[in-house]
């Protein structure tokens, strides 16, 4: 899984889930509260990325993230570190 | 609405007027930091809330943000204050009533967060599970408001307020929340309210001694 591919998926869930964020350019650099997001919205996005992505990722680390790319970051090491399984 | 002795709750619903008019309630103070929000629900949300705040407190002190964002006023009133939607809603209370309480409000609508690892543990998801339909957002706000009570940093993250009982027939849940090491109890009342454009969830936390 790519950078570009967990970050899409995050900004598909903010789009979908966070009203002030529709229509807007969503970069790495924002944070979700920049589109208005209430706490409940970004425990949605989080929890739905998490799903969609198929990853696991320590409660603790999530609550530190303090913008898109420190979740992408989480992401990432999370990804890079689940089992490959053979098909 | 006064609930005991000590504490008083209000709401502030948002007619949807012009937000200059919303605006020109405010404290010079409160205008810049409602102006300063990232969107128009949120500026007006923000207003709302300083509206009821002002209404529970039965003052004309302006209410500051303290660390973290939490509502901070001067003098003996504290206050708790949440916003959803198209409705606010505050409690105010004595500091010398020298317990802790929180609000918070959601508005009723389909939601994942029940079965969410990052919003509740596995026993937490169990419990809402067995307690019925949209048990999930009535555990969130029950959570949300003991976690405000305890004016935790966003780093603290979910898991630092636990739902250790849910009971929606009854309308009430008991929140455990960590401060160090101590562990505080809240029981939190569950309430749905009419809001402007649909039913809302109420949240009052209140500790435990």
């Amino acid at each position: 899984m790519t950078r570009t591919e967990i970050f899409d998926a995050i900004k598909g869930n903010i789009q979908k889930i966070i009203e002030g964020a529709k229509g807007k350019e969503i970069l790495e650099t924002n944070s979700m509260r920049d589109f208005g997001a209430d706490s409940l919205e970004m425990v949605e996005v989080v929890s739905r990325s998490v799903k969609q992505l198929k990853i696991k990722v320590p409660r603790t680390e999530l609550s530190k993230a303090k913008n898109l790319k420190d979740l992408v970051d989480l992401f990432e090491k999370a990804a890079q570190a689940q089992p490959v399984v053979a098909k | 609405m006064a609930v005991g002795a000590q504490l008083v709750i209000a709401l502030a619903a948002d007619r949807g007027g012009p937000f200059g008019t919303l605006l020109s309630w405010l404290k010079p103070g409160e205008r810049v930091a409602s102006r300063a929000q990232p969107t128009r629900r949120r500026r007006r949300q923000f207003a709302l809330g300083r509206l009821a705040a002002r209404a529970a407190l039965a003052s004309e002190a302006e209410i500051e943000a303290g660390p973290g964002g939490a509502p901070c006023v001067l003098g003996t009133g504290r206050v708790s204050i949440a916003h959803s939607g198209r409705l606010a809603v505050a409690a105010a209370w004595r500091a010398s009533a020298c317990r802790r309480f929180g609000v918070d409000l959601e508005k009723v609508r389909a939601s994942e967060v029940g079965v969410s690892e990052y919003a509740f543990s596995r026993s937490e998801r169990n419990l809402i599970a067995s307690a019925g339909r949209s048990s999930g957002l009535s555990a969130w706000v029950a959570k949300e408001a003991a976690w405000k009570a305890m004016r935790l940093p966003p780093s603290a993250g979910p898991q630092a307020a636990r739902i250790r009982a849910l009971d929606l027939r009854r309308g009430s849940a008991v929140v455990h929340a960590r401060s160090g090491e101590r562990t505080v109890r809240f029981r939190v009342s569950l309430r749905r309210i009419a809001g402007p454009d649909g039913t809302y969830l109420l949240a009052l936390a209140e500790e435990r001694r």
